[in-house]
């Protein structure tokens, strides 16, 4: 287990940078450049970025050198632990990056534990009551959840919650006005949480209690649950001492995926929410061709889905005696 | 300072330019109410203009004594405004990127605009040139900075320096530059500034209306103004004072009780990141935020709402189809007549924008600053291109582009296959490529419409060897003068082909020499004949063909005070009196 482990870790550092070699050529070879961002940005504002102007930022960006000197200055930058300017922002990407990714992780958070805390026992019902009201209703749930467009479903509770009822802010993680004081700031906390987790949980829901009844399914049908009701054990031993365990196995293994799912945010929902995290950062730093936030998000992430797939891994390992690593 | 003198500074000055799209897209508020348009929409066939009557404003006039409006109403509260441009992280106005509204809250300028095009006096409370034009001379106010500090001469100095220091991240270095040369500046004392140029130029006070004036005495001895500190916690002369900024999602601003201008009608502002447009108007409709600038089609339901206003403007100038002249089949003038005679701009007019644009017959908007420049004499569009399919046909005809098999013009083999581009973002853009597309067809010229990323676009502007077969025409508002001053040397003038700015590659000798003699002229009547001369010879050569002028629009709130529902151009009035605006109740 612990060569495996090592062999693992030690793949990581070529295949990071094969992924970031490859991000790197991909955002050169897109049309654009931070400088028509910014020239973009700025007849917004009634300025307009002359052609010397233009050229001056090219070169102090380095946008002028060939690409694979580029890479190599930003390859070196990072080394030295080194993430880079923001071209937009002005500011070094690793404060850009930590001034949203707790936000994210935050909403992700929340909503990932009301998931998994009203999915994994609705999974388990829904397969031990098979072809019951219960099961049929809440496959069709689960149907729809997986059909529903996200930002579709955000729009609607914004508008429906949010305006129309008017019982939830439309914007933020925090009201700018909220009275001080602990048991107000809560209040305003958890009605700014409130629309965002549930645009998330309810589209996710249904991908996690599918997954834990199909699993469920899978193993109340093995002999082992038959030899332990015969045994004579109560229902309730069988279920939850034995089956539900044993169909957690994939659930793990999907779980090693949180890490990637906590920082990457939802671009949709937090657009739609005016949520400062780092899906928006992502969505307009690409857009605005802010590579230094690109590439470090994207390094971000394909760290963060190694180390998740090297301890889901792991814990299947733990989890499942049978499973060897060698 | 004479009358003469001040008029044709106004005229002199130039406004910002603002492609429309990123208006649309980006905050700026200008308003005509909804009863103004149909009365807009008759004036619009090229009748007299609307003379814009002198700002009245004078600096230092005193505003509503604190707590009372004039009519009794009481002040203060906090204004919500959005913006949809996205966190800058940049609060210092000089810097490339910087945040919109910190730099009209925090920040003042030497002179700004108000909502009918005049020049305001700002920091400069009075400013005057030579009779040679060759000198400029500002006189400041007395006022502090929100920190307490005087504010004196040699911050503009500082500001003047910070500006074309060619390590500073700014967009502003050519603003000071006249004729190729940097202009010289001094303070005669700390309360007089003095600016010599080369030559005279008539847009060079609208230049100096961009540029924000930034304190000395905090940035003087900074390492490295690109990342000073300073810029996360700006300081300036404005109505308020920045008080904190939450990444991505608000900034705080409060009032400044000793504001040069008088009290600030409102206790403070706070400004929302709300990128997407729906989420925007939710905000409004909840009552968290108080204005927005509204994308055409969500205009309407705000028209007859009693809690909202709908203040709109009519865009300075018209949205045109432009013509790639460096491609082989629209370098012939005869083929570009033919396109417009070919196209029924009324009708497109009245399609996309459901009657609410102007049917634009000249290159500027009828009303606005711009206006006296439109030459009513001798050039309307309708007039001289009407739409008359047969007469198109017949163009082509002459010009060696005979039909083919299916029914498309050919010429030595070439189909007349024409692609029209726009920039992604604008259903109305895409509206107008459709309905030209089928015009188009209908005398045998096949139209290929593409909507591409602003960016993407940008970059083949700006490409000298983009190839024009991919580009051979756009929709959008080129060439673009500046908003308050008919300049068009950037986009028009046949040395800034690319990678400059003249990215549809227009070159005419005639055309050159009345924008270079346009640009020097500052007396007004003078400049306004020689916009007509060139006016006259746009018509003749078609470097685009003007289709109508869109009318943009603010909803603001009926909580807030201090805004006219009859203000000409919201958005001009927000930058302008920006203190004066107040939440109700």
């Amino acid at each position: 287990m612990a060569g495996f482990i090592i062999r693992r870790l030690l793949w990581m550092l070529p295949l990071l940078l094969g992924v970031s070699i490859i991000c790197f050529a991909m955002l050169k070879r897109a049309p654009g450049d931070p400088v028509a961002a910014m020239l973009a940005e700025s007849r917004s504002t009634g300025q307009n970025l002359t052609l010397a102007d233009r050229e001056r930022l090219r070169h102090q960006l380095g946008l002028d050198r060939p690409a694979y000197l580029q890479y190599v200055d930003w390859l070196g930058q990072v080394a030295h632990g080194n993430l880079g300017m923001s071209t937009r922002m002005n500011q070094p990407v690793a404060d850009v990056i930590m001034q949203r990714l707790p936000n994210t992780m935050k909403l992700a958070g929340v909503a990932l534990v009301l998931t998994l805390v009203i999915a994994l026992p609705l999974g388990v019902l829904s397969a031990i009551r098979q072809y019951s009201l219960l099961d049929y209703f809440l496959t069709t749930f689960n149907f729809i959840g997986i059909s529903i467009p996200q930002f579709w479903l955000g729009l609607m509770l914004l508008y429906f919650f949010g305006v129309t009822l008017g019982w939830f802010p439309v914007r933020g993680m925090s009201s700018p006005y909220v009275e001080p004081g602990f048991w107000n700031q809560a209040k305003d906390t958890v009605l700014h949480y409130a629309l965002p987790v549930a645009s998330i949980t309810l589209v996710s829901l249904a991908g996690y209690t599918r997954y834990q009844r199909a699993a469920m399914l899978e193993v109340i049908r093995q002999d082992y649950i038959r030899t332990a009701r015969a045994k004579g054990l109560r229902e309730r031993a069988v279920i939850l001492g034995h089956a539900w365990r044993n169909s957690l196995i994939p659930i793990i293994t999907l779980l090693g995926y949180v890490l990637v799912i906590l920082v990457e945010g939802s671009i949709v929902v937090e657009n739609i929410f005016s949520w400062p995290g780092m899906g928006q950062l992502a969505a307009q730093s690409l857009s605005q061709r802010d590579y230094p936030v690109v590439m470090a998000i994207v390094l971000l992430s394909a760290t963060l889905i190694l180390v998740g797939t090297l301890i889901s891994d792991i814990l299947y390992a733990i989890v499942d005696p049978r499973v060897r690593y060698d | 300072m004479d009358d003469a003198g001040t008029a044709a500074l106004a005229s002199g000055a130039s406004a910002r330019r603002y492609p429309r799209r990123t208006i649309l897209k980006r905050a700026a508020a200008i308003g005509f109410s909804s009863a103004f348009i149909p009365t807009l929409l008759a004036a619009c066939g090229g009748g007299s203009a609307e003379e814009a009557t002198p700002s009245d404003a004078a600096p230092g006039s005193p505003s509503p004594a604190p707590g009372e409006t004039p009519s009794g109403e009481t002040t203060g509260g906090i204004v919500n405004a959005n913006t949809t441009l996205g966190d800058k992280g940049i609060g210092n106005p000089i810097l490339n990127g910087n945040d919109y509204w910190t730099e009209w809250l925090v920040f003042s300028k030497l002179t700004k605009y108000d909502d009918e095009g005049n020049v305001l006096p700002d920091l400069a409370a009075t400013y005057e040139y030579s009779e040679d034009g060759l000198t400029l001379t500002l006189s400041l106010v007395d006022t502090t900075w929100h920190d307490g500090e005087p504010f004196t001469a040699a911050d503009v100095l500082f500001t003047f320096d910070t500006v074309s220091d060619p390590n500073v991240d700014t967009p502003y270095g050519s603003r000071l530059q006249v004729g190729g040369e940097k202009v010289q500046y001094e303070a005669l004392d700390d309360r007089t500034v003095r600016i010599t140029m080369k030559e005279p130029f008539a847009p060079f006070l609208f230049g100096l209306s961009q540029i924000g004036i930034i304190p000395r005495h905090l940035l003087e001895n900074s390492a490295d103004i690109n990342t000073d500190p300073f810029n996360l916690q700006p300081i300036g002369t404005g109505p308020y004072k920045f008080v904190e900024k939450q990444p991505d999602q608000f900034v705080r601003y409060e009032r400044f009780d000793n504001y040069f201008k008088g009290r600030p009608a409102a206790d403070g502002w706070t400004v929302f990141y709300m990128v997407d447009a729906n989420a925007g108007a939710a905000a409004l409709e909840s009552g968290e935020i108080d204005m927005m600038f509204t994308p055409p089609e969500m205009q309407p339901r705000y028209e007859d709402d009693p809690d909202y206003m709908l203040l709109n403007y009519v865009y300075f100038t018209p949205i045109t189809l432009a013509f790639n002249h460096k491609h082989p089949a629209l370098a012939d003038i005869n083929v570009r007549r033919a396109i417009a005679h070919a196209i029924d701009r009324k009708t497109l007019n009245e399609t996309v924008t459901k009657g609410r644009g102007l049917l634009a017959n000249n290159h500027y908007a009828t009303t606005g600053p711009l206006d006296r420049y439109n030459n009513y004499d001798e050039v309307n569009y309708e007039t001289e291109y009407p739409f008359d399919p047969a007469r198109a046909q017949r163009l082509l005809d002459e010009a060696g582009w005979t039909p083919g098999a299916d029914g498309i013009r050919e010429k030595n083999g070439q189909r007349l296959s024409l692609t029209v581009l726009t920039y992604a973002g604008f259903d109305e853009y895409k509206n107008d490529q459709v309905i030209i597309q089928q015009m188009l067809g209908e005398v045998g010229i096949e139209i290929t419409p593409q909507v591409l990323e602003y960016t993407t676009l940008e970059g083949m502007w700006h490409d000298p060897n983009d190839d024009p077969m991919g580009r051979a025409m756009e929709v959008q508002e080129w060439p673009h003068p500046f908003e308050q001053d008919p300049d068009v040397f950037n986009e028009l003038h046949s040395s800034n082909v690319p990678p400059g700015d003249n990215y549809m590659w227009f070159q005419d000798a005639e055309v050159d020499q009345l924008i270079d003699q346009g640009r020097t002229t500052v007396d007004l009547d003078e400049r306004v004949q020689i916009y007509q001369q060139l006016d006259r010879r746009r018509m003749e050569t078609l470097p685009a063909l003007p289709l109508y002028c869109a009318v943009d629009g603010w909803v603001v709130s009926r909580r807030l005070g201090g805004v006219p529902e009859d203000t000409p151009s919201f958005r001009w009035y927000q930058r302008a009196f920006p203190e004066k605006i107040y939440k109700q109740g």
